[in-house]
């Protein structure tokens, strides 16, 4: 069995289906990318596997398995024993995940203090050793630091140390490096295909940045208005596919000096 | 370090003035007996009455001979006293509540809004002659007085404020991860409104003194013989002719005293919050 399967899944607001009949499987180790265009599902698919739909939202059909669990059965409880410790996940703005009047260091050391019963001095240091693994330079600075006072490439990084820090088998992230610039972008995304062959994590990628997709993934789900329109390996999405919405997403993406860098 | 102190003067000048101005005031007032040269501010002379300023009697006397510098600088503990408790129980309990009423919501903040709009719907110095005129003239009454005329407004300030940042994501996210009710109210609510209240508590000690001053002018706050501003002006008023410095000296107390801790307000408000200077 793959670690994570989730078979036909429909997810929907109130009685609006957002996401229909959704499949798909990761192996250990394995990149999965969803790409498509704002509204299009890719978060919804996710945040149902993490077991966080925002308010209203629920998975009306299908199964979600993972490590041959039945996610959807799962109560509080559960879920907040394998959050951050079995998978966890990478939010677009981590700052805007981070209580702007605590610093870093305080909430990593809290995080870490509620998975495993550690002194608050211990939980700090780990917590500064997980920043610098995370190329973040002198992280008892970060610690603090309060929110607001690193860069969106830091607070990003801080996020991706802590969803790191228990070595999840299975990282979400949801569009981590839209936020950021270029060069940062670039930077964390080194840092994720890292994580992969470092610790073997399993990540699900969502962006509607095909390159990125193209780059990292090795398999791309392309999702439309909560369908998946086409999916494939990077080969065959960036060279052999017949599908009419997949060519105008590869056309949409930008280009330097007539050469397109995917 | 010691860079950053020698600083901290230099680039918050009106906070420290002031802020040294308001400490020598409370200490004028606590050492009281040791400022006046023991002159005792309750009893007098009634052949020494109405005395013009001059050395003996440097502010002059009352109508009862009584030593209107020792009232004066008696009467800042009165009316310190009195304003810092109306301003720490009005901020305590409005708080509190607002914070409550932010967070939880529904029915619970029904009830404490509607509470607080019944309280707003009257003209503030109204209700608290009301209150005062119920309980019975003394200082404490026109503290509670004017406490609960006040409460309100901290109430829908902390609400408004918690309101603000109740659907911020790192809240739901701290929700999520199994954090209790009370935590979050300490810790992610009252956090993010405290600045904002102690801004306004500081910026309020000014209007309250004077409220409850007026309070005490209309005969609802202190009682004869205590030294209070207010009342002090209400016992000069009939002499303002002939013996003005009845009512100038304690005019210029509340003057002075008003003005410092308004100035003090505004100094913090230029630390605490920087967005709004200028």
């Amino acid at each position: 069995m793959a670690m994570l399967e989730v078979n036909n899944i429909t997810v929907s607001y109130g009685n609006d289906p957002a996401v229909r009949n959704f499949s798909m499987t990761l192996e250990e180790g394995k990149i999965c990318s969803l790409v498509g265009e704002s509204g299009s599902g890719k978060t919804t698919v996710i945040r149902a596997i993490f077991g966080l739909l925002p308010g209203g939202g629920k998975v009306t059909a299908g199964d979600i398995y993972f490590e041959g669990n039945h996610l959807l059965t799962y109560d509080k409880k559960q879920w907040r024993k394998i959050r951050g410790t079995e998978m966890s996940m990478i939010f677009q703005d981590t700052g805007a995940m981070m209580n702007p009047t605590r610093k870093v260091g305080a909430a990593y050391a809290e995080y870490i203090r509620t998975h495993e019963k550690i002194s608050g001095a211990e939980a700090a240091r780990k917590g500064i050793a997980m920043l610098e693994r995370m190329r973040l330079p002198s992280g008892d600075n970060v610690m603090q630091s309060y929110p607001f006072q690193l860069s969106g490439g830091m607070r990003q990084r801080v996020g991706i140390a802590m969803g790191m820090t228990y070595q999840p088998k299975l990282l979400l992230a949801d569009e981590p490096t839209s936020a950021l610039d270029v060069t940062t972008q670039a930077q964390i995304v080194r840092q994720m295909m890292e994580l992969k062959e470092n610790y073997g994590t399993s990540i699900i990628l969502v962006t509607h940045n095909l390159g990125i997709a193209a780059y990292m993934a090795d398999h791309i789900i392309v999702m439309k208005d909560g369908v998946i329109e086409d999916q494939g390996d990077r080969n065959h999405i960036l060279y052999h596919s017949e599908n009419a919405y997949t060519h105008k997403l590869l056309d949409a993406v930008p280009s330097i000096g007539g050469t397109r860098y995917v | 370090m010691g860079m950053k102190k020698h600083n901290f003067f230099m680039t918050h000048k009106v906070f420290c003035i002031f802020g040294i101005l308001a400490i020598l005031l409370i200490l004028m007032a606590v050492f009281a007996p040791v400022v006046t040269g023991g002159v005792d501010p309750t009893t007098g002379n009634l052949r020494d009455a109405l005395l013009p300023p001059g050395p003996e009697h440097i502010f002059g006397t009352d109508k009862m001979g009584r030593d209107i510098f020792a009232r004066v600088i008696y009467g800042a503990r009165v009316s310190l006293v009195a304003a810092f408790s109306v301003v720490g129980i009005s901020f305590g309990i409005g708080s509190l509540l607002g914070v409550i009423s932010g967070y939880f919501r529904g029915a619970v903040d029904a009830v404490i809004m509607r509470l607080a709009d019944m309280m707003l719907s009257f003209p503030g110095l109204v209700l608290a002659m009301a209150v005062a005129g119920i309980l019975g003239a003394a200082i404490h009454n026109a503290v509670l007085a004017v406490a609960v005329v006040t409460w309100p407004k901290y109430a829908r300030l902390a609400r408004s404020l918690v309101l603000k940042i109740r659907d911020r994501d790192y809240v739901a996210a701290a929700v999520t991860t199994g954090s209790k009710h009370g935590y979050m109210l300490v810790r992610y609510m009252l956090p993010n409104a405290l600045p904002t209240l102690i801004i306004t508590a500081a910026t309020d000690i000014g209007s309250l003194m004077l409220e409850l001053a007026a309070l005490s002018f209309l005969g609802f706050g202190a009682v004869p013989p205590t030294p209070e501003w207010g009342l002090m002006l209400s016992e000069g008023r009939a002499y303002m002719q002939s013996a003005p410095w009845l009512m100038i000296f304690p005019g210029l107390a509340i003057l002075v005293t008003v003005i410092i801790f308004n100035m003090l307000g505004d100094g913090l408000r230029d630390i605490l919050d920087p967005r709004q200077e200028g």
